[in-house]
């Protein structure tokens, strides 16, 4: 943020006490930024008028901090303000000047000035100035970083969702090309498996819209939450019974264990969320045959969610990779299995909303077993 | 001429385009094998020392996974003609109509289609890569 924490100062006055002054006053000085973890210390720089500090602006790095005097032999502090540092946002001025007018405060404020000291000024006006320019500085530096880190990733998230939004776009556009060419003729119950295959890859897209929406809407906090007392057991059945026509579908048995009823504080669309997610991953994931157990059971702070499956289970290595956006454990097993890569990061977002923590228990090959607890007692 | 019926590879993640280019490359009288991933690839040209074309998508499991294949293909068989493709073209940079020359070379590939690759499209780039043109 500082190159070698340090701060440039230029200090720009025809008076030679001011600059020899600020110069030693400044160079004994050293600032705490970053709540007090970083201490920076001054170089100083000084320039008797308006060309030879002009000149060094063109040359050299640009300094962080500009002591600037409204009066030069040969020019005109605002000037300099207005003709070579309004451009330039990373560099902070402090206007120093004996006409401590309001007037003039306005003016330089205007055109971009941090500070204003009048002159005499004491030593510890000085550092008082410059601390509160530097760490305002730092801020601001730190925000620009923080913004320019935020771009970056989303900037990765739209790729990778591009990506995935082009695969069922093309497959279905391929399709279509096929049919196009009469590939298996001119009778249209001949392409009855690729028109399936055509709706399989727009339910996939579809599916993808509607997670990317429920992770923007949890993560900008714009799903509004309605925390009321609800059965979390009811629930569960209701989100199981959903699954039958799927799970039948891929020759893997539901079971449920949990009590009549289990109440808690919390939002029944969040939860729905939590079980179709956990649910749905254990039937995808399963084998054939297989078999899918929901345990629902009361704890201390909530609820506790277990989802079991017999399916083909996880790496270690990708265990880890779970929770992140957009990842499908890719191998021969899951290659044909159709997924947004969202579910889990959502699971875990709302899982946050509640305090709560997830465990996974995989063995490759074998199954893998998901626990949520939810706080509800918040 | 030479009357012998051309062997393609495809190599592709996703199934649903691997199906696509085998029906149409049948067409164009070419037999197909698919892989759905380098791994599956590598094992096929083991066998396979003499394939008539490769088609192989960039990005598999890892981004540069067509890249990486194709060099492999190239040490097996320098002759074996290359169709890289992909839905990636301007998000990568890697958008240019032909590859020649130093490009060649390089990326081991002899020719770069954005997907969808459609019947037609892939009918006239098989016809300018002369000697992957099955016998008529």
């Amino acid at each position: 943020m500082f190159k070698n924490r340090i701060c440039k100062i230029a200090v720009v006055d025809d008076e030679e006490g001011i600059r020899l002054g600020s110069k030693s006053i400044l160079e004994a000085f050293e600032v705490k930024v970053d709540e007090d973890k970083e201490s920076l210390n001054f170089q100083i720089d000084e320039f008797s008028d308006k060309n030879s500090f002009v000149n060094n602006l063109e040359k050299e790095d640009d300094p962080d901090l500009v002591l600037l005097d409204c009066k030069l032999p040969d020019g005109n502090g605002i000037d300099i303000l207005e003709e070579y540092l309004s451009d330039k946002d990373d560099i902070i001025v402090i206007i120093i000047t004996a006409y401590a007018t309001v007037e003039n405060a306005v003016k330089t404020t205007k055109r971009g000035a941090f500070d204003f000291l009048a002159k005499p000024f004491t030593p510890d006006q000085l550092r008082h100035s410059v601390r509160k320019a530097v760490n305002h500085l730092y801020l601001k530096r730190k925000a620009a970083q923080l913004e320019k880190k935020q771009k970056s990733i989303r900037f990765e998230f739209l790729s990778v969702l591009a990506h995935e939004l082009k695969s069922p776009i093309n497959a279905v556009e391929g399709y279509l090309d096929l049919m196009e060419n009469e590939i298996l003729g001119d009778k249209i119950n001949k392409y009855s498996k690729i028109i399936g295959n055509c709706t399989d890859r727009i339910g996939g897209m579809r599916k993808l819209i509607m997670d990317l929406l429920d992770l923007t809407r949890i993560e900008s906090g714009q799903k509004k939450r309605e925390v009321t007392r609800i059965d979390a057991a009811a629930i569960l059945r209701k989100a199981m019974a959903n699954f039958k026509l799927s799970a039948e579908k891929n020759k893997v048995e539901l079971e449920i264990k949990a009590p009549d009823k289990l109440e808690i504080n919390g939002d029944e669309g969040e939860l729905m969320i939590i079980y179709n997610n956990l649910i749905s991953n254990a039937i995808k994931y399963n084998r054939e045959n297989g078999r899918v157990t929901a345990k629902l059971s009361k704890s201390e702070q909530g609820m506790e969610i277990e989802v079991e499956d017999t399916g083909i289970g996880l790496k270690e290595e990708d265990q880890k990779r779970l929770f992140q956006e957009f990842t499908r454990i890719k191998n021969e097993k899951t290659r044909n299995i159709q997924g947004s890569g969202l579910g889990l990061s959502i699971v875990r977002k709302i899982t946050d909303l509640y305090q709560g923590t997830i465990e996974v228990n995989s063995k490759y090959g074998k199954g893998t077993v998901l626990k949520i607890k939810l706080n509800s007692s918040y | 001429m030479d009357n012998k019926r051309k062997t393609a590879l495809v190599v592709d993640d996703d199934e649903d385009y691997l199906f696509q280019m085998e029906v149409n490359l049948q067409r164009l009288n070419y037999e197909v094998k698919k892989a759905a991933s380098v791994k599956e690839a590598t094992a096929i040209l083991g066998e396979n020392r003499n394939l008539d074309l490769v088609l192989v998508d960039l990005m598999m499991d890892n981004m540069d996974d067509g890249f990486v294949l194709a060099h492999k293909i190239r040490r097996i068989n320098e002759n074996i003609p290359i169709i890289m493709t992909t839905s990636v073209a301007r998000d990568t940079g890697y958008e240019f109509d032909s590859v020649k020359g130093e490009n060649r070379e390089w990326l081991k590939i002899d020719k770069i289609l954005n997907k969808p690759v459609r019947f037609e499209q892939l009918k006239t780039v098989l016809a300018t890569l002369k000697q992957v043109l099955p016998g008529e």
